[in-house]
């Protein structure tokens, strides 16, 4: 079998050379190539979709940790910032009560405040002043360190300042930032039914806007902006991390009571609070999930691609297996016409019985060779195995047995030829063949016999097997040496020619099978075409699994 | 012999050596076409150069024609093939085909 699977490969391409549907077939697959197949745009798609999730997701998180971080500062800041605040105002209130304890006397006032007023940056203030209680006033009564910035302002505004102080009882705060010297002015009267004294202090603001943040201090890692009011405007900012430029990006704010008005901080972090690998997470997942979805992708288009060749494979050994057992299967019935020639005075019937379908062909079969107007060849072979090989066998041996028999060579001299023709080493098959030489005017059959079941001859009184000396199979040695054994039949005598498809059977001694055919073959008058099915539907009832070839010669009178 | 569609015949190469220490053969089960290439191939590896190779046949139970083929193969290549024990039925297919003189059978 592996014989003949080698060497069919390249007949079958002849064979199918005229086909140009597989080269098209193969054509297109190339040109499809390039593109995906459907199942791995829906695993990219899938892909892309839950890393773009994942990805936007991470970072959700990341800005929402951000912005309840920063908001935790902000927050911590207006902690800080609201208990600046009595720093500023305990001095001034201080200086009132005693301004009012003493009816303003300056030297009290100017003990009290001269360890609050001093250079910027040393000191809480750098200027103080005490004025009386009048909207009206335009001088302060008593001054500590060098005037007062509130001096160059408008008269109204000094004013607006004293009155603003007298009303309230928070602190007063008055921006300067515009003055000359940027400073803040605090105001503040002692909250008694007569107020007679307003304590006013300045305090020095960074000259370029901008404070620094420690680098150790806990806010080191955040830039800030800094108010007067609830307006983020830059007329109103007092102090920046930056000195003016506004923040940008991620920010938040908290404002934060400061006397009668407010302070806005607005913050914003100078990198992730949440720290780096959380910031990082959203993009390292796109990228590991684009990385997955790529090699996801990949692998279902391999495997794709794959299972694809591989069903084009099988189908393909599928086409080919089918061309070659019909391609051995026409072989075959070629050889085995319908239509027998002719013999004077022989009836002669023959029935090819193919195996069960699916298998390939067997090496079975018949031959009539007429020599003269009273004696015929009858020959049955059988090669052993199946498929093309065994086919192609069975063709050059039948062929060759019609030469050596044109040549008049008798039946021994017939095998003994083909047993150079075949060699079970070279070829892989071996070949049963028994080659009968019937004389139809002496009632004689002459065999010949190289390992074939031996013919059956039937008559009135029933069917014996004719014995012959049997040689062994072609192709076993060269040169083989066969006897012929001639035997005279009795009137109205059938003999039958079978391959051993028709008598064997899986676990049963030989015998048995040709007894049954033997109880098969009963004549008694019947057209032997009638006898020959018979014959078969008794011996394979459900068919065989080997195909089984049955010739039948009967006398006419 | 079994449909090629079908699963193949089972059939388990034991191998041996006998007293003088050439190859014995043991083939159990069946030997037919949809199996023989397969048996050969294990065959063949212990075959290759001895002179002399015996089949214990004595459990195998049905050999067509294709198994008859390894045999004959294997007996073209060694010097002397000798069935051991073939079963009744074996035995009959072998003298039924004119082989009993190139096979040595032995039945004890």
């Amino acid at each position: 079998m592996s014989g003949v699977l080698r060497s069919t490969p390249g007949a079958i391409a002849e064979a199918t050379a005229g086909d140009d549907s597989s080269a098209g077939t193969s054509a297109r697959q190339k040109a499809r190539r390039p593109s995906l197949h459907s199942s791995a745009i829906v695993v990219l798609v899938v892909g892309l979709a839950i890393t773009a999730a994942l990805s936007l997701g991470a970072r959700s998180v990341h800005d929402k940790n951000e912005d309840r971080l920063l908001n935790q500062r902000v927050r911590e800041v207006a902690t800080v910032a609201s208990a600046a605040i009595p720093g500023v105002e305990t001095p001034l209130a201080s200086a009132a009560l005693l301004a009012d304890e003493t009816n303003g006397r300056g030297d009290a006032f100017k003990r009290s405040m001269a360890r609050f007023v001093g250079a910027p940056g040393k000191a809480l203030f750098v200027s103080a002043s005490l004025w009386p209680a009048r909207s009206a006033a335009t001088r302060p009564l008593v001054v500590v360190g060098p005037e007062p910035e509130l001096l160059t302002q408008p008269p109204s505004n000094i004013g607006s300042v004293l009155s603003r102080a007298m009303e309230s009882d928070k602190l007063t705060v008055q921006s300067l930032l515009t003055a000359p010297q940027r400073r803040l002015g605090y105001a503040f009267a002692e909250t008694r039914p007569q107020r007679r004294f307003i304590v006013y202090a300045e305090q020095a603001l960074p000259k370029d806007r901008r404070a620094a943040i420690d680098r150790a201090s806990a806010f080191a890692d955040l830039g800030y902006e800094l108010f007067l009011g609830p307006l983020p405007d830059e007329s109103h900012l007092l102090a920046s991390s930056t000195g003016g430029a506004l923040l940008h990006g991620r920010r938040a704010s908290v404002t934060v009571p400061f006397g009668d008005t407010q302070l806005l901080v607005v913050m914003s972090p100078h990198k992730q609070l949440g720290g780096t690998l959380l910031a990082r997470l959203p993009l390292a997942l796109a990228a590991l999930g684009l990385l997955l979805t790529a090699a996801a992708v990949w692998l279902v288009e391999r495997l794709n691609r794959r299972r694809k060749q591989a069903e084009a494979l099988a189908e393909e050994n599928g086409r080919l297996y089918a061309e070659q057992r019909s391609v051995a299967e026409t072989l075959q019935h070629s050889l085995l016409a319908d239509v027998l020639p002719e013999v004077a005075g022989l009836e002669i019937v023959a029935r090819y019985v193919a195996g069960v379908e699916g298998m390939d062909v067997g090496g079975d079969w018949y031959d009539v060779i007429p020599i003269d107007d009273s004696r015929a060849f009858v020959v049955v072979g059988d090669v052993s195995g199946r498929g093309l090989h065994a086919a192609t066998m069975m063709a050059s041996l039948r062929y060759s047995m019609r030469a050596y028999a044109a040549e008049r060579h008798s039946p021994a001299e017939i095998l003994h030829a083909l047993s150079n023709l075949l060699s079970v080493r070279r070829d892989g098959h071996f070949a049963t063949v028994l080659c009968g030489l019937v004389d139809v005017e002496r009632r004689t059959i002459t065999c010949a016999n190289a390992g074939h079941p031996e013919p059956l001859v039937v008559d009135g009184h029933g069917a014996q097997f004719i014995r012959t000396t049997i040689g062994v199979p072609i192709g076993v040695r060269p040169d083989a040496h066969y006897d012929e054994v001639t035997t005279t039949l009795p009137l109205r005598a059938t003999i039958f020619m079978y391959t051993d498809g028709l008598v064997e059977r899986r676990g049963e001694v030989l015998d048995v099978g040709l007894q049954r055919l033997a109880d098969a073959a009963v004549t008694n008058g019947s057209p032997l075409d009638e006898v020959l099915g018979e014959m078969v539907a008794r011996t394979i009832p459900q068919g065989s699994d080997d195909d089984a070839a049955l010739i039948g010669v009967r006398w006419r009178n | 012999m079994a449909e090629l569609g079908d699963e193949p015949s089972r059939t388990d190469v034991e191998r041996s050596l006998d007293a003088a220490g050439r190859p014995v053969i043991k083939l159990v089960g069946e030997l037919d076409i949809s199996n023989v290439t397969t048996i050969e191939a294990q065959v063949d590896a212990v075959v290759s150069s001895s002179e002399r190779v015996s089949f214990d046949l004595s459990a195998l139970t049905f050999m067509d024609s294709s198994g008859i083929a390894m045999l004959l193969r294997v007996a073209e290549r060694a010097d002397h093939v000798v069935l051991v024990r073939p079963s009744d039925t074996i035995k009959r297919i072998i003298a039924a085909t004119g082989l009993t003189e190139v096979f040595e059978i032995v039945d004890d």
